[in-house]
Parts: C-alpha cells; sequence; structure tokens
C-alpha cells in the first residue's frame, strides 16, 4: 500500500512497528501489522470495536509487549488518555492534574504552576480548586487532557478519550484538541470508532480490519481548516467515506 | 422543653428561607426534629415503663431499683462513678486508637499479597472467634492486673473490624487507577499512600465505626477480670463490688455511664468520620 500522508523528510519518525503481533491465549488481537508514526504527526486508528485497536496503541506506548516483530519508540515521555478520566475523588482537579508530576520529583510549587499552565490549555483553569464530581463529563474528559499533558509529552495517545460524552461536547472537545494539538505539536495518536472525528481531527486515519488487525486503508486527511464548518465540509465528508468505505470492504471480507 | 425549641428552630427557618421553598425548608426542619425527638421519647417511655413495673409489681429495690433510686444512687455520691468512668473512657479510647492505627496496618499487610491474605487472614478471624472471657485470664497472666491487660482486651475485640474493612476497602479499587499509577511510575508505597488507601476510607471508616461500639465492650469485660479496686476502680470494677453488696442501684449507675462511654466513643468517631469524608462522599 502506498501511504499518502505527508511524510516530509524533516520530521522523523516517532513509533515504528514492523510486523508487530499480540495474542492473548488463542486469540490473535493484531496480526502482523507495520506502521510508522511521524513525530509531531496526528494519527487516528479506526476500526470496528474490538478489532485491537487499542491493542496496537497500547504497543506503542509499551503498555503491552509485542509476540512477534518490533515496536520501536524514540526516547520523551508518553502521556494517555483513556475512555475514563480516572481522576482520584479525592482530590481537587489541579491535585489531580499534578499528580504525574509527583512521580517525577517535581518541586511543589513548581508542580502547583504547572498543573495550572495545563488547566488553562485546556480552559478549565477556573475549576482547579474544584472536586471530580462537581465536573460534568466533558470538563473531568479536559481535566484529564491536563494531566497527560502537565508532563509535556512528545507522544500522546488517546483512547476513545471521548467516548462516552454527548455529541455536541464531543464535538466541542474534538474542536479543542484539535486546536491544541496545532498549538503544542506534540505527536498524537487516537483511537477510536468514529470516523468523521477521526477525519476531522488526525491528519491521517489507518482504518483496520476486524480482529485480528490489519491495515486496510491509510487515508491522509484534508488540510482544510478545521473550524465548527469543516464536520459537513465536503472534504471532510469525502475522506470519511473512503475510510467508511475501505472498512466496509474489510468486514465483508472477514464475512466470507 | 423539646416542643419549645423545635417552635423556636422552625421560626429562625422561617427567617432564612424568606421568598425560596420556604414550605419545604419547614417541613425539612420538622422532619429533623421528629428525627432527633423519636429515639429520646422512647427512651422516656422506657423509663415510665420501668418505674410503672416496680410500682404495679412491688418490686425490691435489690432486684430492681426504680428510677428516681439509681438516679438518687448515683447524685448522693458522684465521685467513684465520674473518675470510674473517666478510668473506662480512657481505657476504651487508648484500646480503640490501637485496634484503628493496627487494624488499619494489619489490613494493609495483609493486602500485600493473595498468599499472605489466604495465610493470615484466618488467624485475625481468631480475634472475632474466640470469646474474650475465655482469654481475659491469659491477658491478666501476661499484662498483670490493671490498666495495659484492660486495653488489650479493649483492642482485641476492637481490630477485627478494621482489619476486615481495611482489606475490603484496599481491594475494592478501579484496575485502571492502578493502570494509571503504574504508567506514571508510582512505587509501591506512593500507590498505597496515595491510591490505595485513600480509595479505602470510607470502608475504614465503616470498620473504625464497628469498633468504636464493640471497643466499650471489650473495656468493660477487661475491667470484670483484669481491674484493680480502690480510688480509681473503673466502671467494670464499680459494677463487680456494687453486685457484690447487693447495691443494684449502684450497678445500674454504672451500667449507664458505660453506656454514654460507649455512645460517647461511636458518637466522636461519627463525628470525626463525617468530617473526614467529606472529601470522598460529596455528591454521592
Amino acid at each position: 500500500m502506498q501511504p499518502q500522508h505527508p511524510t516530509s523528510p524533516q520530521r522523523p519518525v516517532h513509533i515504528r512497528l514492523a510486523g508487530a503481533s499480540r495474542s492473548f491465549g488463542a486469540v490473535a488481537a493484531v496480526d502482523g501489522v507495520s506502521l510508522s508514526i511521524t513525530a509531531q504527526s496526528f494519527t487516528a486508528l479506526v476500526g470496528p470495536s474490538g478489532c485491537g485497536k487499542t491493542t496496537l496503541m497500547r504497543m506503542m506506548g509499551g503498555l503491552e509487549q509485542a509476540d512477534a516483530g518490533t515496536v520501536e519508540r524514540a526516547g520523551g515521555t508518553t502521556s494517555f488518555c483513556f475512555q475514563e478520566p480516572r481522576l482520584l475523588a479525592w482530590r481537587t482537579i489541579a491535585e489531580n492534574v499534578a499528580l504525574p508530576l509527583e512521580f517525577a520529583g517535581v518541586e511543589r510549587d513548581e508542580r502547583r504552576a504547572r498543573a495550572l499552565t495545563a488547566l488553562e490549555l485546556v480552559r478549565l483553569a477556573d475549576a482547579e480548586g474544584l472536586f471530580p464530581h462537581q465536573l460534568s463529563g466533558g470538563m473531568k474528559m479536559r481535566a484529564s487532557i491536563a494531566r497527560a499533558l502537565v508532563s509535556r509529552p512528545q507522544l500522546l495517545l488517546l483512547d476513545e478519550p471521548f467516548g462516552a460524552l454527548d455529541e455536541v461536547t464531543r464535538h466541542e472537545l474534538d474542536a479543542e484538541l484539535r486546536a491544541l494539538w496545532e498549538r503544542e505539536r506534540f505527536t498524537a495518536v487516537l483511537v477510536t470508532h468514529s470516523m468523521p472525528e477521526a477525519a476531522y481531527l488526525a491528519e491521517r486515519v489507518v482504518v483496520f480490519s476486524p480482529r485480528p488487525a490489519r491495515i486496510v486503508a491509510d487515508i491522509a486527511t484534508p488540510t482544510v481548516a478545521r473550524d465548527a464548518r469543516a464536520w459537513t465540509s465536503d472534504e471532510i465528508g469525502a475522506c470519511v467515506r473512503q475510510a467508511s468505505t475501505a472498512l466496509l470492504h474489510a468486514i465483508e471480507e472477514a464475512r466470507r | 422543653m423539646s416542643g419549645a425549641q423545635h417552635r423556636h428552630a422552625q421560626g429562625h427557618a422561617q427567617g432564612h428561607s424568606q421568598g425560596h421553598s420556604q414550605g419545604h425548608a419547614q417541613t425539612n426542619l420538622r422532619t429533623r426534629a421528629m428525627r432527633a425527638l423519636a429515639p429520646l421519647a422512647a427512651v422516656v417511655a422506657a423509663i415510665a415503663a420501668w418505674a410503672l413495673f416496680k410500682q404495679m409489681f412491688g418490686v425490691k429495690d435489690f432486684v430492681l431499683p426504680s428510677p428516681l433510686g439509681v438516679l438518687h444512687a448515683f447524685t448522693e455520691d458522684p465521685a467513684p462513678f465520674l473518675r470510674g468512668t473517666l478510668e473506662t473512657a480512657t481505657s476504651a479510647g487508648i484500646g480503640f486508637a490501637i485496634a484503628a492505627i493496627g487494624g488499619v496496618l494489619v489490613g494493609s499487610a495483609l493486602s500485600l499479597s493473595r498468599a499472605i491474605e489466604r495465610s493470615v487472614y484466618p488467624l485475625t478471624l481468631l480475634f472475632q472467634m474466640v470469646p474474650l472471657i475465655a482469654i481475659a485470664p491469659l491477658l491478666v497472666i501476661w499484662c498483670g492486673y490493671g490498666r495495659p491487660a484492660i486495653v488489650a482486651s479493649t483492642a482485641i475485640v476492637a481490630i477485627f473490624p478494621v482489619i476486615a474493612n481495611t482489606l475490603a476497602g484496599l481491594r475494592a479499587r478501579d484496575a485502571g487507577l492502578d493502570e494509571l499509577f503504574a504508567i506514571l511510575g508510582a512505587g509501591r508505597l506512593a500507590t498505597w499512600w496515595k491510591l490505595a488507601l485513600p480509595s479505602a476510607v470510607p470502608s475504614i471508616v465503616t470498620g473504625l465505626r464497628i469498633a468504636a461500639g464493640l471497643a466499650t465492650i471489650g473495656t468493660i469485660s477487661g475491667e470484670f477480670i483484669a481491674a484493680e479496686g480502690g480510688e480509681r476502680a473503673p466502671l467494670g470494677m464499680l459494677i463487680m463490688t456494687s453486685l457484690r453488696q447487693f447495691k443494684t442501684d449502684r450497678v445500674f449507675v454504672s451500667v449507664v455511664l458505660a453506656a454514654c462511654v460507649g455512645f460517647a466513643m461511636f458518637g466522636l468517631v461519627s463525628l470525626a468520620s463525617r468530617v473526614l469524608l467529606a472529601r470522598w462522599m460529596r455528591g454521592r
């Protein structure tokens, strides 16, 4: 398959998978995936649920080991965002966001300053003293992203971070995440089952087959500005159609 | 008296809830006042029934003293009772504190591995299963007469619910949080201190409240066997000496005071836990 995504030669490779496979008992979750993620790029991994894309992302982050093949990752900090915000109920939002810094041995004053900066990035600075239960689902997710960003990661791995949110909140957070990435330019890998979300957020959409995960399409998304109109634009729409068609073919093939 | 308080409270609420949900605030206060008055009314009714029963059947004083007789036995010479109450409360407090700290530490140690839990947890059940009265004489042999044996007896009775609830609390938490801590590179001690223990707090507090109620039982039982008489005789000792002298009214006074110590322990722990839990329970 000819990759159509923007692989400018000045951007080095951040993650390189070569024939990476992973099984759980008799179930093969990932089967010989080869994929290079360029530094500072935004890549979405899409596929039917249970296809192994989450396992693939966890392999990229070192949470799962490959049974066969190799996973190489450039140095630097890696942060995760999960589908659940995973906040500590007894800590304030600022204390939650500062948590990663506690284990990195950062001084108390600096922890607080950096937590506030991270909260500003996700427009949650005025909620710093609140407790998680006082926040809406979307705000909790913002706090979770702030916690991921507080350690200034070079790589951010997002596992369906907005999957549990309502449509309106989800679009709002998608727009903010995209804007954040355009400003900060960390390498981002997003797992999602929403084609429109993938096409809107990412520069590149990699479509996976039903389990075990194999790449069936690798699509560069259009370079249109990601404003509110982008959701319904022809360019994004065409990208969604292309990715969806590839997925449908793969599902039909798997049934045969 | 309580009726006047009730009316006063209502007037107070009206003064503050002008314009919004006045009726709601009123009903709320009324139900709260009722909730506080109901047990008090039950106590008053029980005392009245007691006096009536004694009067009707002409029960002798050494079998069942009258409520007023009990009150008189106390007011006649309150000093030994008050000293005894202080002694008992001190032993109960120290024993409870040992049970609270020891229970959390033992529960935490047990949670370190399934293997440790499986092997040691049945042993801790011994604390619960062996009748205290059966081991109290041993405590006297080991600790001698006096406070150490009484405190030990208190702690033995109170520690099990703390261990059991700490263990349950440490086990029950979202696996995602453990993964988060692992990703962040948190060590074992940091994970215990910053994740496991705080997660277990609501459960531990439940254990502490049960322990607070049990502590006084352990103290009085210990005092039956291990207390020393004289100036600083605790309530358990006062009960024993009054029984031997057929001063049943003085037994009643001691029993009531012992119950008060138990209530006070439970109340203090409940109050402290409510303050502590404010961070954990809000919005639940």
